[in-house]
């Protein structure tokens, strides 16, 4: 830079910046601020369920991004997230302070060992193992009677935040949002910084980067379990959102729906899993009200969908809106 | 007992082998992963069990469900597939679930959401005396030998045959075989059908073993795959020896895990426990594979 350029006001600064914003991805959590007070309770719940399948999306894409970690197995961390949950009320626990911290703690030292045992593998076999992991955590929780085996268990109320209840739909909505939004920042974040940069050169090209004097592995197992992390947050979001616990957060078809709505919503962007669990859930909530059979649709728009928009919604919503794209 | 829990796990084992030639071939010629093979094999199970429900004759319904699935993957093969093999694993996967959520809703809603029941042809029904005392199915026993010819058939069509060798060398190297003259596309199109037909007499035989339902095919689904990789990816010997450890695996541990946790454990526990545990050994074994050997036990 030379040293005549004027420094920009900060306010000029923060205009440059939004302007070169993910603008869809504002708008987007714009519209989740303003939902309470818009439309009806019910698609505000709706929308808090977008936001807990999105944040879980969102890690999923993540370690997509940074890393190439196709992972077919982060449905092991969402739905111990929400075990913890259980177990804790089991423990005596009720409060998000103490459950919160210590449960992440917990689903670190899950993906220490899934991803240090995972990423000894590559490509396909990596999809596999954590398929298999996920499968492992599923039967071993189906088989705990004390944890309600394969019917699950029901949660009375809702984790308390330093004494308060979030048990109102609203409160509970703003709560996964102020979550979502941090755990969003705090990625984007990372992206940016050289650890983030590197690993985007590792998802392109492994062996360069190791010629170049990175050491990859410990980057990788870095950012799977910062991913997992955010997936079991998520979980523990579901568990408090449904007031229930079952093996069905841990099936693999909940892995399956993640990688869905990550490139539904655009593989290539923080915000591609917030924008594919939307569109998700919002063609669950429409579709069924006109027919049982609503997936008969759903099915062949996801085939149409990988064909024709071969980069997500989001970064052709993201032209329309004139962002970066 | 012993004796006839080896013959069950050979049964699951070929059966298993069946369904997963088909993703084999598929990943090993146009390296696509295929999660609707599961639905085909459903699709198969399905097909049989309305042909045999409508025209009371089963070998209608073994037919009808073959041709059925063939016909299946050649379309969705034209339609849809055939632009996903330059497409990175991820579209793939996202694409062929969705198909999945289809052919589920699609059956779904023909079936009424009702698991449909073959009943065992006259012919096969009862046991056949393998040797003095020892009694075995004797659908089981068809179902084994239809198993094991066709895998004998594939293998021979593969590494015999012109056309096998066309496959071949289609997996190796594509790009040669079009500049030599060949359509590689039509290749494609038709491993993609036989894949599926496999798949489909997999369900078609399978239908009368278990009750007919939706979901039925994204059990098989997981346990192809695990084969799959465990085999080496693309290696049909390799499948063929998973996919019998598989079978072996999964019956035995079903068989004997409640047995043996019964000396450690109470019985109340143990009928919790088995289950879980049983399940988890496939993974398990895949895991220790995949660790030690990423590549698949018989990749080149």
């Amino acid at each position: 830079m030379s040293g005549n350029t004027p420094t920009p006001s900060p306010l000029q600064h923060l205009v440059n910046q939004l302007s070169h914003a993910d603008r869809a991805g504002l708008v987007l959590l714009l519209i989740f601020a303003v939902a309470p007070f818009v439309v009806p309770m019910h698609i505000v719940s709706e929308l808090t369920r977008v936001l807990i399948y999105g944040l879980a999306a969102c890690a999923v894409g993540f370690a997509v991004r940074h890393g190439g970690l196709v992972s077919f197995g982060h449905a092991a961390f969402f739905g111990y997230g929400a075990y913890i949950v259980l177990m804790a009320r089991q423990a005596g626990f009720q409060d998000a302070m103490i459950i919160w911290p210590v449960g992440l703690a917990s689903v670190a030292v899950l993906a220490l060992f899934i991803g240090f045992l995972s990423l000894k593998t590559r490509g396909v076999a990596f999809i596999m193992i954590t398929l298999g992991f996920a499968q492992m955590v599923f039967f071993i929780f189906s088989g705990i009677q004390a944890l309600g085996a394969s019917d699950g268990i029901g949660i009375a109320n809702r984790d308390t935040i330093a004494g308060h209840s979030i048990n109102s739909t609203t409160v509970f909505h703003y709560v996964s949002l102020c979550l979502t939004a941090l755990t969003l920042w705090v990625l984007q974040k990372i992206s940016a910084s050289p650890a983030g940069l590197v690993l985007r050169g590792i998802a392109n090209d492994e062996k360069r980067l190791r010629a170049l004097g990175f050491a990859p592995a410990r980057l990788l197992l870095n950012c799977f379990i910062v991913s997992a992390m955010i997936a079991g947050l998520a979980g523990m979001l579901a568990a408090n959102f449904y007031y229930f616990v079952s093996p069905a957060y841990l099936h693999w078809m909940v892995s399956g729906e993640l990688l869905v709505m990550i490139a539904l919503g655009g593989i290539g962007s923080a915000y591609g899993g917030l924008f594919g669990a939307l569109v998700l859930i919002l063609a669950e909530v429409i579709l069924s009200q006109y027919s049982t059979y609503w997936r008969i649709i759903l099915g062949p728009a996801i085939v149409v969908s990988v064909l024709y928009f071969p980069n997500g919604l989001h970064p052709a919503l993201n032209k329309v809106l004139g962002g970066k794209s | 007992m012993f004796f006839e829990q080896c013959l069950n796990a050979l049964n699951y084992g070929l059966l298993l082998f069946l369904i997963a030639a088909g993703l084999s071939l598929v990943f090993g010629v146009m390296h696509l992963i295929n999660l609707a093979h599961g639905s085909i094999f459903m699709i198969g199970a399905f097909v049989c069990a309305g042909g045999v429900h409508l025209t009371n004759n089963f070998w209608l319904g073994v037919c009808l469900g073959v041709v059925i699935t063939f016909a299946t993957g050649l379309i969705i093969e034209r339609l849809i597939i055939r632009r996903l093999y330059q497409r990175n694993h991820l579209d793939q996967v996202l694409a062929t679930f969705g198909l999945i959520l289809f052919f589920n809703e699609l059956l779904r809603w023909l079936s009424g959401g009702v698991p449909l029941f073959v009943p065992i042809p006259q012919v096969f029904s009862g046991a056949i005396e393998v040797f003095e005392g020892f009694y075995y199915s004797r659908y089981r026993a068809v179902v084994t030998v239809t198993a094991l010819l066709t895998a004998g058939t594939l293998w021979l069509v593969l590494s015999k045959t012109r056309i096998g060798m066309l496959i071949r060398a289609s997996a190796n190297n594509p790009d040669m075989v079009r500049h030599i003259g060949f359509d590689v596309r039509l290749v494609g199109t038709l491993v993609f059908g036989a894949g599926a037909a496999l798949a489909g007499l997999a369900g078609v035989l399978t239908g009368p073993l278990v009750s007919v339902e939706v979901g039925m095919g994204e059990q098989v689904l997981i346990l192809a795959f695990v084969i799959v990789v465990i085999g080496g990816m693309g290696s049909m010997m390799g499948t063929f020896w998973a996919a019998l450890l598989i079978g072996l695996v999964d019956t035995m541990g079903r068989a004997y895990t409640s047995i043996l946790l019964g000396g450690l454990l109470e019985p109340r526990t143990v009928a919790n426990v088995a289950p879980a545990l049983s399940s988890i050994l496939i993974y398990v074994a895949m895991s220790i594979v995949l660790i030690t050997r990423p590549n698949g036990l018989f990749n080149r």
